[in-house]
Parts: C-alpha cells; sequence; structure tokens
C-alpha cells in the first residue's frame, strides 16, 4: 500500500528525483524555492525529507567530509522504486480529479 | 563563519543538536553552513549572521514535531512489547503488579493521612492569626498548666494594640430535651465574637449576630436532624440543662457541617454569661477559662508574650520566673502531639506521620526491588530479544528508552490497580487509623497528581537497573550467554538483603510494638478492675444530689441487690486525672502528689491492697476530712518509717491539708502507663462532690446487675438518661493509639514479608528454569533431592542470615526511641529478635525449597531432553 503524499513531501521528493546524484540538503532547498517561489526554511525541507527516509521512499548516502561546510559531511538522498510509486500514485490521485472537474470555464463566478 | 558569530550561535546549535538524530544534525548543520557562507559573501557578515539564527529558530518547530512524531510511534512499539512480554510470563508480571500496586496503595492512603493530618484546622479563614492562651506555674519537680483567669480576655486587647480580639469558650457536657427526646450533647459555651474569629459559618441564620442574646442555642446540623427532623428549626426552643433546672434556648442558627478537619468539634453552642456569667470578672476564684485571641494581620504570637511579663503574668501567684502566659497557634495544635487545650479534640505526633511514611515506602521499596530483580532475572528468556536489537543498531539510548517505557507502564498499571485497593480498602484504612478521608479525585486534586508523579519515578528508578544492565553488555555477550553467574550479581544479592532487612525489622516492630500494648493492657495496676461498672453522676449538679441524698440512697438501693458486691465513689475517675497538689516539703523542695476524695468502701471495691493501718470508716468520727490513706511511693518520697497516725502538718506546709496517716496501701496506677506512680493521698469526700459510682458486679450475673441498677438509678432521678461504662474498657481506651499503631504496622509487615516472599519465590522460579538441564545432570550423577535442594536455596539462606545483622541494630535503635515515651514497658530481649529472623528465614525457605523440592523431584530425563 503506498501513501498519498502531502504537498511538502510530493515537492520534496519530486526535487530530489530531478537533481539525481546531486540531491542534499542544500540543492534540494534551492529547488524547492526555485519552483515554489516562496521561502523554505532548513528544517521545512529536512522534516519531510527525513521522514520520507524513514518510510523508505529515499536511500540516504553520507559523503566525505568537505572543507567549505566547516568540514561536516552531506547528505545525499536518492529516489527508491517505492518512492516513484509513490509520486505515481500521487499524481493519478490528481488527475482522477482533475478529470471529473467540469472545465474551468463552466465554474460558477464568485471566488475564482 | 567568523568565530564570535559562532559562539553566539552555539545555543541555537546545541538546542538542534537534541531535537535531532546525529547524521541528521550533521547534515543540516553543513548545509547552513554552505548557505550562510553563500550569504555572507553576498550581504555581508551581520546580514548572514541574522539569516543563520533565523533559520535555525524557524525550523526548529518541525523538527520538534518531527522528533515527538518518531518518539511516539517508538513509544506505541515499546508499549506493544512490554505487553506482550507480561503476557508471555503472567507469573512475574503478576509478582510485579500485585508487590507495586500494594506498595502504591499504601503510599496513597498514607498520602492522603499525611494530607488531612497537617490540613487540620486550615478551613479557619484566619487561621494563622488565631492563637490559644495558656498559663504555666512551675514548681522545683514539676509545672502545672492551667487556662486563662477569665478578665483575661477583655484584657488583653485593651492592653495590647497587636490583639484584634479575644474570645472565652468553655466545652459542655449538657443535658438538651425537647419534647419526648433528651439526650446529653456536647457543645461549647462561649461569646458572640465566636464566630468572628473562627470560621463556623451558619447554614441558617435568624440573626447577624447569633449567641447575643442570652436565651439563645446555635446548633449543628446532626443536632437539627436529631430534634427537628424535617421541621425549620430557626425560632424553636430546645430545653437545655442547666444547674438542676431545664431552661429555654430559642434556635437562633444552625451550623454548616464541621470539617472533619476542625480540633473544635461541638454541637451547640450557648452564650457564656448562662454557666459563668458571675465569674467573668473575677481574678482569683481558681476557676480559668479556655482563651483564644485573634491577633492583628501582622502580629507575631512571639513580639506579644514578651510583652506579658510584668503585665498579665503579674496576676499568677508564683514567684518561679519561668511562671506565666505563653501561646500557642492553633494552626500547629493538632500535630503538637500535646493536648493542651480541653476544648479542642485530641492531637497527634508527627511522628505517627513519619512511622506511617515510614512503613509504606517500605512496603513500596521492596516491590521495587522485586521488579529490578525480575525484570534483570528474565534476562534468559529476553537475551535474544535483546541481542538483535542491539545487533540491528538499537544503541544505548533506545534501550534504556525501552526498559524505562516497560517499567512505567507495569507502575502505572500497579497505581492504576493499586488505586482500587486504596479505594476498596479506605473503609478499614480509616477504622484503623481513626480517619474519614474520603480521597476523592475531584476533593484532592493534587494528592492525585503527586501520586501519579510518584508512579512515574518510581518506574524511572526502578527500570533504571534492568536498562543499565541491559545497555551495559554487548551483543554478542548477550548471545553467547555469558551471564550466567547473575545470582552473583551484587546489585541483585544487595537488594534481596535489603528486602529481608526491613521485612526483619518490620516484624520486629510489630512484635514489640503487640507486647507494649498487651503488657499495657494486662500489667498488674496495683487494683481490679474487671466486673466494676461506673456510673458518672456529673450529669446532676451537687446541689441537686445533696438535696436527694443521692449517693447514699443509690448506694443503699444498689447494695440490698445479691448481684452487686460492693458500691463505691470518688471525685476523679481511675482513668482519669486526679486533683493534684505541690506542697512544700521541710527540706524546701516541693513534690507533685496527686489527690482524691472517695468514700469508706473505696479500697474494698477496687480491691487495693492495704499494707499497715485501716481504710476510712464510719464508726470513727474522726474520720471525716481529718484522716488520709496514702500510698507507700509517698511515705518512701517522704522518708516516713513509721507513717500510722503521723499529722501531715508536720509533713510538709500544705494550706487546706490537715489530718493524720490512718492507713498505706499498695501503690496502684493513677495515671495511664504512659506515666510513673506518683505520690498519692486518698481522703474521705463528701458524697455530693463525687463524680463518679463504682459498683463491683457479680460477674456471672451481670445482666442481673445492669438491670438492677438501671432501675434504681431511674427511680431516684427519671429525667436523667442513666449511662454506664465499664471500668477496664475506660482504662484500656487510654491506649487506643497503641492498638491502632499495633495493628497498622502489623499490617504493614504482612505486606513487606509477602512482597519480599513472592520476588523470592520468582527468582528461585528463574534459577530453576536456567538451572533445569544442570539439575538433571546432577541428578543422573547420583545427587540425591536433599543436595538439589541446598543446592538451591544455599545462596538464598545466607542473604537471609545476613539480613538479619541489619535489621537488629536498626531495630533496637528505632525501638529504644519509640518505646522510650512509656515510663513502664517491657525489656527488649533477644528472643524476639532472633525469633522474627527465624520467622522471616523460615518463610523464605518454605519459598524457596518448594520450588527446589519440585525441580528436584523431577525425572531428569524430562529435563535432560528439554529443548
Amino acid at each position: 500500500m503506498v501513501k498519498l503524499l502531502s504537498r511538502a513531501e510530493e515537492l520534496v521528493l519530486l526535487s530530489v528525483g530531478c537533481l539525481g546524484d546531486e540531491a542534499y540538503g542544500v540543492t534540494i532547498r534551492n529547488h524547492v524555492i526555485e519552483s515554489t517561489a516562496e521561502d523554505w526554511s532548513v528544517g521545512a525541507i529536512y522534516v519531510p525529507l527525513e521522514r520520507l527516509a524513514k518510510w523508505g521512499y529515499l536511500e540516504t548516502v553520507m559523503s566525505d567530509p568537505t572543507p567549505e561546510r566547516g568540514g561536516r559531511r552531506k547528505r545525499f538522498y536518492r529516489l527508491t522504486p517505492s518512492g516513484l510509486a509513490a509520486l505515481r500514485h500521487t499524481r493519478e490521485v490528481h488527475d482522477e480529479l482533475w478529470s471529473r472537474m467540469p472545465a474551468a470555464d463552466s465554474c460558477p463566478d464568485g471566488d475564482a | 563563519m567568523s568565530p564570535e558569530t559562532a559562539r553566539r550561535l552555539r545555543l541555537l546549535q546545541r538546542i538542534l543538536r537534541h531535537t535531532l538524530e546525529p547524521e541528521e544534525y550533521e547534515a543540516v548543520l553543513g548545509d547552513l553552513e554552505e548557505l550562510h557562507a553563500e550569504i555572507e559573501r553576498r550581504d555581508g557578515p551581520r546580514a548572514a549572521a541574522l539569516w543563520y539564527g533565523v533559520q535555525i529558530l524557524r525550523s526548529l518547530p518541525p523538527f520538534l514535531y518531527h522528533q515527538l512524531y518518531w518518539r511516539l510511534n517508538m513509544l506505541a512499539n515499546y508499549l506493544t512489547l512490554a505487553w506482550r512480554n507480561m503476557r508471555r510470563h503472567k507469573s512475574f508480571a503478576l509478582i510485579n503488579i500485585l508487590g507495586l500496586s500494594l506498595g502504591l496503595a499504601c503510599c496513597i492512603l498514607i498520602a492522603f493521612y499525611i494530607t488531612d493530618e497537617t490540613g487540620f484546622d486550615r478551613f479557619h479563614e484566619h487561621v494563622d492569626r488565631i492563637h490559644g492562651i495558656r498559663g504555666a506555674i512551675y514548681f522545683d519537680n514539676a509545672m502545672a498548666n492551667f487556662d486563662a483567669q477569665p478578665p483575661l480576655a477583655d484584657q488583653l486587647p485593651a492592653l495590647f494594640p497587636e490583639v484584634e480580639a479575644a474570645v472565652r469558650v468553655t466545652r459542655e457536657e449538657l443535658v438538651i430535651r425537647r419534647g419526648d427526646r433528651t439526650f446529653k450533647e456536647t457543645g461549647l459555651s462561649t461569646e458572640p465574637v465566636f464566630f468572628r474569629i473562627f470560621t463556623f459559618p451558619l447554614r441558617q441564620a435568624a440573626t447577624p449576630s447569633p449567641l447575643r442574646e442570652p436565651d439563645t442555642i446555635v446548633i449543628s446540623p446532626a443536632l437539627a436532624q436529631k430534634y427537628f427532623a424535617a421541621e425549620n428549626p430557626l425560632g424553636q426552643t430546645l430545653s437545655v440543662r442547666l444547674n438542676d433546672q431545664f431552661k429555654d434556648f430559642t434556635v437562633t442558627g444552625v451550623l454548616r457541617e464541621i470539617p472533619a478537619t476542625s480540633s473544635l468539634r461541638f454541637d451547640f453552642a450557648i452564650p457564656l454569661g448562662q454557666l459563668y456569667g458571675d465569674i467573668l470578672d473575677q481574678w482569683d476564684t481558681g476557676q480559668h477559662l479556655p482563651t483564644f485571641l485573634l491577633l492583628k494581620p501582622h502580629a507575631t504570637a512571639a513580639a506579644l508574650e514578651g510583652k506579658f511579663a510584668g503585665t498579665v503574668n503579674a496576676r499568677l501567684d508564683s514567684k518561679d520566673p519561668r511562671s506565666g502566659y505563653h501561646l500557642f497557634a492553633l494552626a500547629g495544635y493538632h500535630l503538637s502531639g500535646d493536648a493542651l487545650s480541653p476544648v479542642l479534640g485530641d492531637t497527634s505526633s508527627p511522628t505517627y506521620s513519619c512511622i506511617l511514611a515510614g512503613i509504606a515506602l517500605m512496603v513500596l521499596l521492596i516491590a521495587c526491588f522485586n521488579f529490578m530483580n525480575l525484570s534483570v532475572g528474565q534476562f534468559s528468556f529476553r537475551i535474544k530479544e535483546i541481542g538483535l536489537r542491539k545487533t540491528l543498531g538499537a544503541g544505548r539510548r533506545e534501550l534504556l528508552r525501552q526498559f524505562w517505557c516497560e517499567s512505567i507502564f507495569t507502575c502505572l498499571l500497579a497505581l492504576a490497580a493499586g488505586s482500587l485497593l486504596a479505594f476498596a480498602f479506605r473503609g478499614t484504612f480509616n477504622q484503623l487509623a481513626g480517619k474519614a478521608l474520603n480521597m476523592h479525585v475531584l476533593d484532592n486534586p493534587w494528592i492525585w497528581l503527586g501520586l501519579f508523579l510518584l508512579a512515574l519515578g518510581v518506574g524511572a528508578l526502578t527500570g533504571s537497573y534492568p536498562a543499565f544492565f541491559y545497555a551495559r553488555h554487548n551483543a554478542v555477550d548477550l548471545f553467547r550467554q555469558r551471564l550466567h553467574t547473575l545470582g552473583k550479581e551484587r546489585i541483585a544479592r544487595g537488594l534481596i538483603l535489603m528486602q529481608f532487612s526491613m521485612s526483619i525489622f518490620l516484624i520486629i516492630g510489630t512484635v514489640f510494638m503487640h507486647r507494649q500494648y498487651r503488657y499495657l493492657l494486662h500489667r498488674e495496676l496495683g487494683f481490679d478492675s474487671q466486673q466494676v461498672v461506673v456510673i458518672p453522676l456529673d450529669d446532676l449538679s451537687a446541689e441537686w444530689r445533696r438535696s436527694t441524698a443521692f449517693f447514699p440512697t443509690l448506694k443503699q438501693k444498689l447494695l440490698a441487690r445479691d448481684a452487686i458486691r460492693a458500691v463505691s465513689g470518688a471525685q476523679f475517675g481511675m482513668s482519669s486525672f486526679w486533683a493534684s497538689t505541690a506542697p512544700m516539703l521541710p527540706s524546701g523542695q516541693r513534690t507533685l502528689i496527686d489527690l482524691n476524695w472517695v468514700d469508706e468502701d473505696f479500697l474494698k471495691t477496687l480491691d487495693i491492697g492495704l499494707v499497715q493501718g485501716r481504710p476510712f470508716s464510719r464508726d470513727f468520727g474522726s474520720d471525716a476530712g481529718q484522716s488520709f490513706v496514702v500510698n507507700e511511693r509517698l511515705v518512701r518520697q517522704l522518708g516516713l518509717t513509721e507513717p500510722l497516725g503521723r499529722q501531715l502538718s508536720e509533713l510538709f506546709s500544705s494550706g487546706f491539708l490537715e489530718g493524720k496517716i490512718v492507713g498505706v496501701v499498695r501503690d496502684f496506677h493513677v495515671r495511664s502507663l504512659h506515666k510513673t506512680i506518683y505520690p498519692a493521698l486518698m481522703l474521705p469526700g463528701e458524697p455530693e462532690s463525687f463524680s463518679q459510682m463504682f459498683v463491683r458486679i457479680d460477674g456471672s450475673r451481670m445482666e442481673e446487675a445492669l438491670a438492677g441498677m438501671r432501675e434504681d438509678f431511674q427511680a431516684i432521678a427519671p429525667e436523667i438518661p442513666f449511662r454506664y461504662s465499664f471500668m477496664s474498657d475506660d482504662l484500656a481506651a487510654q491506649y487506643s493509639l497503641e492498638s491502632r499503631w499495633s495493628r497498622i504496622i502489623r499490617y504493614g509487615s504482612v505486606f513487606s514479608l509477602l512482597i519480599a516472599c513472592s520476588g523470592l519465590f520468582g527468582l528461585t522460579l528463574l534459577a530453576v528454569v536456567r538451572r533445569t538441564k544442570e539439575i538433571g545432570i546432577r541428578k543422573v550423577m547420583g545427587a540425591s533431592i536433599l543436595g538439589i535442594i541446598r543446592l538451591v536455596c544455599r545462596d538464598f539462606f545466607w542473604l537471609i542470615i545476613a539480613a538479619n545483622a541489619i535489621a537488629w541494630p536498626a531495630a533496637y535503635f528505632a525501638l529504644q526511641r519509640v518505646l522510650a515515651g512509656y515510663a513502664y514497658r517491657p525489656h527488649l530481649e533477644w528472643p524476639v529478635f532472633w525469633g522474627a529472623g527465624l520467622t522471616a528465614l523460615l518463610i523464605a525457605m518454605v519459598t524457596v525449597g518448594s520450588l527446589a523440592l519440585r525441580a528436584g523431584r523431577a525425572n531428569p530425563v524430562d529435563s535432560l531432553r528439554y529443548e
């Protein structure tokens, strides 16, 4: 059974997929900020990341220490097959809902 | 990042470290550093540092949430494990939970007891400002306490600005009548200001200041129910017997229920002037009235007492500089252990709260030790589980958390069971402790919260030993079961040692408290209290008794009956204080002498042994007021060689004692056995002064005698309810406290031994299971059953022997302190000590031995085929 992802989880998971081998905290955050045009705190990125990792949708690898990070290691993330399945599932749910909606121009006026 | 910025941010980083796993923390901090460097390049160091701090603060809430989420997930996992583990090993779970719940139930009851004790009189709005005033006069070897001289209550507020108000309160037992209902009731006579000083709100009131009018009465709800049932009592009349006449009083108020924690208890209150109107402004009548003061908000009792010297103290007839008035706080009265005031109720000593708390803690500790030992002892069952967890990467922290979860879970279950136990047995406890605790959650939220925290604390403490035990050993050790030497595990042995020390300590305590109580009850008092009925006469006034010749008439009537052996009377009873005087001896010293006025059959009725001389007699006309019977202690104290015929006035100077000694009796106990025998002196008394009549009856015809007494009494005084008691009961009632304590400590020791033995049972069970194969092999090799039993029991045997070495001296010192309060007590005998040790050893060995026997008798084939 695949979980339906939340918006933050979906964004983060997609970003990891896009970034391929270069996906770690800083790049993922930059990618999410670029694509949403909103400011995301470091914590707001890490929490869904770690949750996805615990569910097995992401796998993590610690890099070698790099000097520009004060000698600290990076934590790289990679999409797993089950992560991909979860993304697909979430998208299918979205598509299904969109397909049931009448054409946007036939919506009654008001809040639109 | 500049070092200075780094230092500023260290606190934030540290918070971050505690909310994240190590690898996450490293990655996050690395990312932050990288981004920080970039921003620093672009916008300068200040902006970068600010950004860094803001980032951490913004990240904290999601991180905390994240952490909590996974912790709770794990918690659910741990609880599932704990639950499964309990179900798999039901007997151990039962031992643990039963023991802990018993221990916690004791703690719950004691917590309520102590809260009740320390909360006495707290319901008064001005409790911290209310003080009682008492006087003390010192003699060379003694001191006498008394209440305030009557006018003091009027003088104090006028003399000292710190005194806001003063009130005189006396305790009265009066007969109250309405229609055909006549009962004797206990209440107060006091002044209107009473209701301003003390907080006794009225449920119904006819006037804003009750007791202002002379013929008014305020009654308790119980009395309203008793005399008026459903009627409205306000404005109705009650007849109160004052000075032999019923006098009508109008009910002007009904109190609300008086809290159980009130030292001042009464069913009615009448104006003080009714009984004491003529002495209220008299200093030197010798009559004293209990008096209470309400101090001004910031006045202190000590400062006020300091001003007494030279003012009110000058009114006392004493040259001794220590003599004088002093104050006692109402707030501290209940736990003062000294019943100082005749209007306030019994006090209790904080020692008892301490003893109770000690017993409850011991029971709880013994149960905790069981839990520790058993959960470590179960390692052989859990070794695979723990080893696997360690191999899969469970760190020390996770294991600690798991075991803490398990023990806290167990403790909370035990708390639930313990609360039910405490609730179910609160009636028994109330009876034992003489309390009326309701223990409702809504009434006492803080106690229950405290108990919840206690259970958490006990769980955390108890879980720490198994947690650290498992965390200490590495996975390989656990898999290879390199821990065979558990029985030799020093901590486990230490815990068993302490359990049995405490059990033996409590057994010794039980035996001695019980012996002390039996001793007090059965000690030869010097007179025979069996089959003596006491009839109180003070329901009737002296004038009335004189006018009707009540005492001689009743005595004569009673003596005419076959079932009655002897009749006598005295001014003071045998279970109350006698009068005392402290005359000056020729040596210049004063000595305290107990005094009583009795009739000529006193010695005969109470079977007091005469040593020399004769009792009073009617045949000697001169006896009235001229002759004394004294006890041997007085003869010895005064150093008389030839006491008979000596004039008292030659022996010491006392204003009112005139006459000669006609008889000497054996020493007998006038006071309770908490006190020694004092010199005593008996005078022939006027029958109308007697407050009690003593009737020695034929034990085999008790019913007949009692019926006859009632008939004769009612024939002379039909308006007065006939009351009686047995002297032996009255005397035993002096030791109700000892009886109570002896029973409470007995419960404690039974519980502690029970729990300790159940723990031992569990441990033996574990040892036997672990050594099944060893025992099998030994049997194949020719070991006898006895040999196997010895093998299993050996360790525990020596532990319990060693426990005695701790328990004996501890018990010896504790008992010496407790029993020091008694003037008469049995010796601390050694047989009791080793008897207690032997009992514990025997019970423990039977527990262990039965399991060992089962193991020893098993067919080795079964055990060797095991697996």
